[in-house]
């Protein structure tokens, strides 16, 4: 047997097991353990089971499309093909796909992406925006062939007709359908920035069909989203991490049309609470409350001329009744006159009277002319 | 300027006038230019609820336009 050098064998080796049909695309499934993420951006694990393991490479340039948070002791299927080493004489499966197989493996990334992201704050209350209260402008985010723009469309129609929808096409399954999501948040926020609302959703379907909104890209485009985003996935029960990261969820496609934009009755109802005959009968009852006022007025002006008259008649009489008493005449009566003299001025002095001067003694019951005899004046 | 965005301001004004109005150091001459005023928004304001009309249009990403769209 003519004898081979280590690289001729392993370039053989490398050459058979890249050539072979099954090899070049296999799909294998087992526990994902020991992973290195290199500064370079690929990764490096073992893909395991209870008897074996193989090591897998996954180059960076797959890991933004991976459609599940990955870690450790998580069961996946690992899409790729073998490939050799020469050089350390060693293969690996070369890594196209990571997918997780059945609702229990599915579960368990939608709780290891959730705990992730609320972590980061991605899920924080503080963080959402406020629905404007009079949209005018909605974008939505969905397959333009789902029952999802029809539900919109025809509850907005029926309940907000002023409202202007664009819809972003987009595919709401499958492999990329998160891509385009985020685009369309993008879209929105970039090109059509006077969106008011953006509702991203899709109909029903299983945990599998829904998962685009259960991928970490979807989760962080919502969250980045400088515009108000509602979250309408699937029924009523569905639960899925873009509802988390959303400022408002929706349970349904048409729930969401109702949160986004008041009823146009109510509208209707603000406007007619100010119709001509509602401002006219409040002029009117502004009219009656002036006549009231004025009436008012004048029964207070009358009341008020009433009691001045009174205050003045009593007024009157009390000062009556006092120059009654102050009268000097009143004590004429007990025994002592008056004087007047020639002129008629009253004297109450004896000193500038002469004899042979004409007084007046003034009695209370009339008077009497007298001559002046003689004059004394006191010491 | 949108018509959502004009309806908007004119309810408001619709509405700022019926409140003076409420007022009670509004007089009565302000008020009847405030009720003639209130009569022009509410016929502006009725109009454009009783004239809304949907609109829906889809962008087409490979042309980076939109064109009208129908659901039904």
């Amino acid at each position: 047997m003519k004898s081979i050098t280590v690289s001729q064998l392993n370039r053989y080796i490398a050459r058979v097991l890249s050539t072979d049909p099954i090899l070049m695309e296999v799909a294998v499934k087992g526990e994902i353990s020991r992973i290195t993420r290199h500064s370079s951006g690929n990764w490096f694990f073992d893909l395991k089971d209870s008897g074996s393991k193989i090591s897998c490479f996954l180059p960076a340039s797959r890991v933004g499309s991976l459609r599940y948070e990955v870690s450790e002791g998580m069961e996946f299927t690992v899409f790729g093909n073998i490939s050799v080493f020469e050089r350390s004489g060693s293969y690996s499966l070369f890594v196209t796909d990571i997918q997780a197989e059945g609702e229990g493996a599915l579960a368990a990334a939608f709780e290891k992406l959730k705990k992730k992201l609320d972590a980061e704050g991605i899920f924080d209350p503080a963080h959402k925006k406020k629905l404007p209260e009079l949209p005018q402008k909605i974008g939505v985010v969905t397959s333009p062939t789902g029952a999802v723009i029809k539900d919109i469309a025809q509850t907005l129609r029926r309940r907000a007709p002023m409202v202007e929808i664009l819809l972003y096409p987009a595919l709401v399954q499958g492999q990329g359908s998160a891509a385009t999501i985020c685009e369309g948040i993008k879209f929105f926020n970039e090109k059509r920035p006077d969106t008011d609302i953006i509702i991203i959703g899709r109909g029903g379907g299983s945990l599998e069909d829904l998962w685009t909104f259960n991928e970490e890209s979807v989760a962080r485009a919502v969250y980045d989203s400088r515009i108000p985003v509602i979250s309408a996935v699937g029924h009523e029960s569905d639960y899925v991490i873009s509802d988390l990261a959303a400022d408002v969820r929706a349970s349904t496609p048409t729930a969401a049309a109702e949160i986004c934009a008041p009823h146009i009755d109510n509208l209707k109802d603000r406007v007619r609470n100010c119709s001509p005959a509602a401002v006219f009968a409040l002029l009117n009852n502004r009219v009656e409350l002036q006549r009231s006022v004025l009436l008012r007025i004048k029964d207070g002006l009358d009341s008020a001329a009433v009691s001045k008259i009174n205050s003045l008649s009593s007024r009157l009489s009390l000062a009556g009744a006092e120059l009654k008493a102050s009268d000097p005449m009143a004590v004429l009566g007990s025994g002592y006159a008056a004087v007047k003299d020639a002129d008629g001025k009253w004297r109450s002095k004896a000193e500038g009277l002469s004899s042979g001067d004409r007084i007046k003694l003034i009695f209370r019951d009339g008077s009497a002319d007298c001559l002046v005899n003689e004059v004394t004046l006191n010491e | 300027m949108s018509k959502i965005s004009v309806f908007e301001e004119t309810l408001q004004k619709l509405e700022d006038c019926v409140k003076r109005i409420k007022s009670p150091d509004c007089t009565l001459e302000e008020s009847m230019e405030l009720y003639e005023k209130s009569v022009k928004y509410y016929e502006q304001c009725t109009k454009i609820l009783d004239d809304a009309k949907q609109k829906l249009e889809i962008y087409r990403p490979e042309t980076d336009t939109t064109e009208e769209f129908d659901v039904i």
